[in-house]
């Protein structure tokens, strides 16, 4: 048996997450396995350029993340999965801003 | 634990857009607050809408040099991630599919979908592991859908800048190929 060592994604759960779509009906394997594919060039591809992006680049963080999907294009379909964090104390003093201009 | 499966419940409520635009709960249209129970909504469990936490972990660990650290939210954010990436492709995928009236989502609609929505330089790549896999499966007969077939030696070191790996069992061969080279087009 081969361990699999490195980067093999099941694709069982690839598939569930496929159908998962509207409006989806079937899926192919060869659709199956380029979907798994181009995840797993995906996953390096975002783990390296945010790095690479990250002052510390020695610790890949969050706030790492939430900086290139705000800054690369092709990453805005993430924008709403990554907001950048804010303290709530800050959430609250805009909230009173907003209050104030409205009135 | 309530079990909803519901994203917010990931990310707690400090957690916001910063900038122009703000994720306010009372306006969320998105959650469909009317009936949506009525949609085949696929009631997933947690577990099931993403990727094993695991597994993402290591295709990242292999994209970084190897003293780099990654932060426990960092892998969760890129198991999230790469779910909506995955549903991004293939609502692309299956509306190309309904427009042309097929009902199967092939290799080449996911194709189409990556070039559409920017990823174009992962395309190349892609085809070529597509190509390799129909030869396999044809020489085979059988497609073991849980395993990936990945490139043979010549052709992986042509393409890459990154590790091989290979592992011969029962005559075939598995070869792992880290692909390292820039991801992310040039956005003008």
């Amino acid at each position: 048996m081969a361990d699999k060592i490195t980067s093999t994604l099941p694709l069982s759960r690839v598939k569930t997450i496929m159908k998962s779509s509207p409006d989806v009906s079937s899926i192919s394997q060869e659709a199956l396995f380029t979907t798994g594919k181009a995840t797993e060039l995906f996953i390096q591809a975002l783990a390296k350029f945010s790095l690479e992006q990250s002052s510390d680049s020695s610790s890949l963080e969050y706030k790492d993340l939430a900086e290139i999907v705000n800054t690369e294009s092709t990453l805005q379909f993430l924008q709403d999965i990554i907001p950048r964090k804010i303290k709530v104390r800050d959430y609250y003093k805009i909230c009173e801003k907003r209050e104030q201009s409205e009135k | 634990m309530d079990g909803s499966g519901d994203t917010s419940e990931r990310l707690d409520d400090s957690y916001l857009n910063g900038g122009s635009a703000y994720v306010v709960e009372e306006n969320d249209d998105t959650l469909g607050a009317d009936g949506d129970d009525e949609k085949s909504d696929s009631p997933l469990r947690e577990q099931d809408r993403f990727l094993p936490i695991a597994n993402v972990a290591r295709i990242m660990k292999k994209s970084i040099p190897q003293s780099g650290k990654i932060a426990k939210d960092a892998k969760e954010c890129v198991q999230e991630c790469v779910s909506e990436f995955i549903s991004f492709i293939t609502s692309e995928a299956s509306e190309r599919c309904h427009q042309e009236k097929r009902k199967t989502i092939n290799g080449e609609d996911i194709l189409f979908a990556m070039s559409t929505l920017g990823f174009d330089n992962y395309v190349e790549p892609l085809k070529l592991h597509l190509q390799k896999y129909r030869e396999s499966a044809k020489g085979e007969k059988t497609s073991d859908s849980e395993t990936m077939h990945e490139l043979p030696d010549d052709l992986a070191q042509s393409l890459s800048t990154g590790q091989i790996m290979a592992t011969d069992q029962n005559g075939q061969q598995n070869v792992i190929f880290s692909f390292q080279s820039g991801q992310f087009p040039n956005i003008n």
